[in-house]
């Protein structure tokens, strides 16, 4: 309870940092604008040679766009910004102020800073889903709608816990932003059904980079073509990813020396 | 002349030596410039394999030999410099830059150029991996290579040249990540970078004449690959050589009143 008032706070001051600076705003809607229009037309051309891509109508590849718009907003609105941040800390050692803080580091951590203009590739990402969810029509059930919710929230851990891993070896590797943009241009794969991917390949963002499972399972389970190997793959990464993830956080802490500021 | 070719000798030793600092990086930044063309490859594959095992003459060796071609052109064409401007002014590290002697844009080149040799030993493995993975079929004929390396090396210039104008953007508006993204967008269609460009509804193939995108990647892929008849291939050279004319004169015109917009954000 202490914690999700302490959260609403952050946010706020975040909020409050954030609402001066309105040119950013209208940037970031631009931005996000032309990426959208990018990958519409691309869609668009795709679907001129054929009706179905490996199973996916053109209206679920659009919900899988929505979805992978939400998930990347998600990402540039909290994970990203609190994990740079914890970055340059561990580099600077200013980790010490989060640390002498009579609350539970990580949290603070993972917390620490919000990009609220992120949150316009959401509200474009839900408006794409639903714009193919209306094309689909009675294509999805309330039970449907509940499940993806679930699996959107575990995704998110999912995601969560990846970044803190990557991270946290920033412990031991200090200079590590580059392993982040690597990350960053393979979740670029999530923008297609992780099915299309020769085996190989599938492996790699299904398991190293939890990337695919992130995007797919949830159009797969709002448009009620859930793959059951997929979804318990993905189960057994939101149990693991996390208890790994604290517990490396928790190694990386002990080896933390500081006291550079 | 001379004076400037051993600015180019000198500066080449460094850039060596401060991009072997940062290796890893190197090859952390060529990443994307392999994945997108394995996603696009990818997708196709599946797209001509649904079309009874072609689309529009291109088989899945076809498109595997065209991406692997095109990732190879766009990666050694490549520039880091419009993401790296604004980084400039804001910092004002070009205030130093400017202190020399010597127009920035020679050591950004030679960089450039020492980049590609650099990216080369990683280039060429993954190339050698993919090939196995994708089984790519080439029809390749003597002029046809042949005309590729001069192509190749136009497409170069040109598309260092494109950029580094377009960085220039920074001067007047400081923060220019939205400019950014929209050439990325369309040099995404029209360099044939998603799909080859005879696949793209009319009348974008036309309008991919009259742009630089596809003088930057396409054209020496498309001359590679066997897709251009005679004329459009001394067309191709000819786009080639007055874009590159027309860019020449326009960074001129332009740095002149972009330095007098300069205020050293920052510093």
């Amino acid at each position: 309870m202490r914690y999700i008032k302490l959260f609403w706070c952050i946010v706020r001051i975040n909020l409050l940092n954030e609402v001066a600076y309105t040119t950013n705003f209208v940037l970031q809607l631009i931005q996000s604008l032309i990426d959208l229009g990018t990958a519409l037309a691309g869609l668009r051309i795709i679907f001129l040679y054929t009706d179905v891509l490996n199973g996916w109508h053109s209206s679920q590849l659009g919900a899988l766009l929505g979805i992978y718009l939400i998930v990347r907003g998600g990402i540039h609105l909290i994970i990203q910004p609190a994990m740079q941040q914890l970055l340059s800390d561990i580099y600077t050692g200013k980790l010490d102020f989060t640390l002498l803080k009579p609350l539970d580091a990580q949290f603070l951590a993972s917390t620490q800073r919000i990009n609220i203009w992120a949150s316009v590739d959401i509200v474009l990402g839900s408006s794409v889903l639903g714009g193919a969810l209306i094309l689909m029509r009675n294509q999805c059930s309330p039970l449907g709608v509940l499940k993806f919710g679930a699996i959107l929230l575990v995704g998110g851990a999912i995601i969560y816990s990846f970044w803190l891993l990557l991270a946290s070896s920033a412990f031991w590797l200090i200079r590590i932003e580059s392993i982040l943009a690597l990350f960053q241009t393979m979740y670029q794969a999530g923008r297609w059904p992780s099915s299309i991917y020769p085996a190989w390949l599938r492996f790699l963002l299904t398991f190293l980079i939890p990337v695919a499972l992130v995007t797919t399972v949830p159009a797969e389970a709002l448009t009620g073509q859930i793959v059951e190997t997929d979804f318990f793959a993905l189960l057994i990464l939101a149990v693991v990813l996390p208890i790994l993830a604290r517990f490396i956080w928790l190694q990386g802490l002990k080896t933390y020396t500081g006291t550079s500021v | 002349m001379k004076n400037l070719s051993s600015i180019y000798a000198a500066a080449f030793k460094v850039m060596v030596l401060q991009q072997l600092q940062h290796r890893a990086e190197l090859f952390i930044w060529l990443n994307s410039r392999i994945i997108d063309p394995l996603m696009y490859l990818v997708i196709w594959n599946v797209i001509a394999q649904a079309q009874k095992g072609s689309v529009d003459g291109f088989s899945p060796g076809d498109f595997a030999a065209y991406y692997l071609i095109s990732m190879l052109v766009s990666s050694l064409t490549y520039t880091a410099i419009m993401w790296e401007y604004t980084y400039r002014i804001t910092n004002g590290m070009l205030s130093a830059l400017l202190l020399r002697p010597l127009h920035p844009i020679h050591t950004d080149f030679v960089e450039t150029i020492v980049n590609k040799l650099l990216i080369l030993l990683v280039l060429l493995p993954v190339t050698g991996i993919l090939i196995v993975m994708f089984h790519p079929t080439f029809h390749i004929r003597f002029w046809g290579v042949l005309a590729f390396f001069p192509a190749l090396l136009a497409a170069f210039v040109l598309r260092f040249l494109l950029e580094w104008m377009l960085a220039m953007a920074a001067f007047w508006f400081t923060r220019i990540t939205a400019i950014n993204l929209l050439y990325s967008a369309l040099l995404t269609f029209f360099s044939g970078s998603f799909a080859p460009l005879t696949l793209l509804p009319n009348p974008l193939p036309q309008l991919s004449m009259l742009l630089p995108f596809r003088w930057i990647i396409s054209f020496p892929v498309e001359l590679i690959t066997e897709r251009l008849p005679r004329s459009a291939i001394l067309f191709g050279f000819f786009a080639q050589a007055a874009w590159l004319l027309l860019l020449l004169g326009c960074l001129t015109l332009l740095w002149h009143h972009a330095l007098q917009k300069y205020t050293a954000v920052g510093l």
